[in-house]
């Protein structure tokens, strides 16, 4: 799973396309204004993406609209909760041990 | 290059005791041996060498028995206000299986602000979630490879 999502992002155009979906949903068509690279192009990348569960295509209308799906980056930053545990643990000791040797 | 997660890790604690008091169980080995690591872990301290460009290598077992080290470089020393190092070797507890070590070294800065009778610690921590730019030169750009091969003949 979390392979799947390095390897998507292990291309600099699809981190760009996630940055850019970072902040709103796009169209196929404006991601492609944004490169220049040829819609097929763009298509394979964004193929690779939704693969990966990073995005999702949905048609809205005449246009397939892209958005971003928080779940896989949220794997990634598992590492900071992780140490987040690991500091206040920590800390909560120094606490007791800095405490210990005042009485 | 568009970052795509936060990577900043900010923790802050109130001790009660003195800059100098919080900064010498930081950096003096048999204090650190007595609360460094989380709940059930255990540390001995191989090597602490609290001088800029110094190092220092903790062995701590999990308590599943699990041998896990931890090791690293100082980068800033200065009694009793500031410690930062940065982390070379991650040990860490609850990860999840399908969770790898972080692709490269984190830094951890440790400020030590008085505050009356108190210490106030601001510790951050950066880099702990994967560096993409290092993962594109990594084993990471060979699965890419492979996918695109697979995406080519379908």
């Amino acid at each position: 799973m979390l392979d799947a999502t390095f390897a998507a992002l292990s291309d600099p155009t699809r981190r760009a396309i996630v940055g850019y979906l970072r902040n709103e949903d796009m169209s196929v068509g404006q991601v492609v204004e944004k490169f220049e690279l040829t819609q097929s192009a763009i298509s394979r990348h964004l193929d690779v993406l939704e693969n990966a569960r990073l995005i999702k295509r949905k048609r809205v209308g005449q246009r397939r609209v892209c958005s971003l799906s928080a779940m896989p980056l949220r794997e990634l930053s598992d590492w900071l909760e992780a140490y987040r545990i690991f500091w206040n643990d920590s800390l909560e000791r120094l606490d007791q041990t800095i405490a210990g040797k005042k009485q | 290059m568009t970052a795509v997660t936060e990577d900043v890790l900010e923790i802050r604690r109130v001790i009660d005791a003195s800059p100098d008091a919080v900064f010498d169980a930081w950096t003096t080995p048999e204090l650190v041996e007595a609360w460094w690591g989380p709940h059930g872990y255990r540390t001995r301290v191989i090597e602490l060498d609290a001088v800029v460009g110094g190092h220092f290598a903790f062995q701590m077992t999990a308590p599943s028995g699990a041998s896990c080290p931890m090791s690293g470089t100082y980068t800033k020393v200065e009694r009793p206000r500031r410690l930062a190092f940065e982390v070379a070797e991650h040990c860490i507890a609850d990860v999840p299986d399908d969770v790898r070590e972080p692709s490269g070294p984190s830094q951890v800065e440790i400020r030590f602000e008085a505050n009356g009778e108190t210490t106030e610690i601001v510790l951050r921590q950066k880099g702990l979630a994967a560096d993409y730019r290092m993962l594109a030169n990594g084993g990471w750009s060979q699965s890419l490879e492979r996918a695109d091969e697979v995406l080519r003949r379908a």
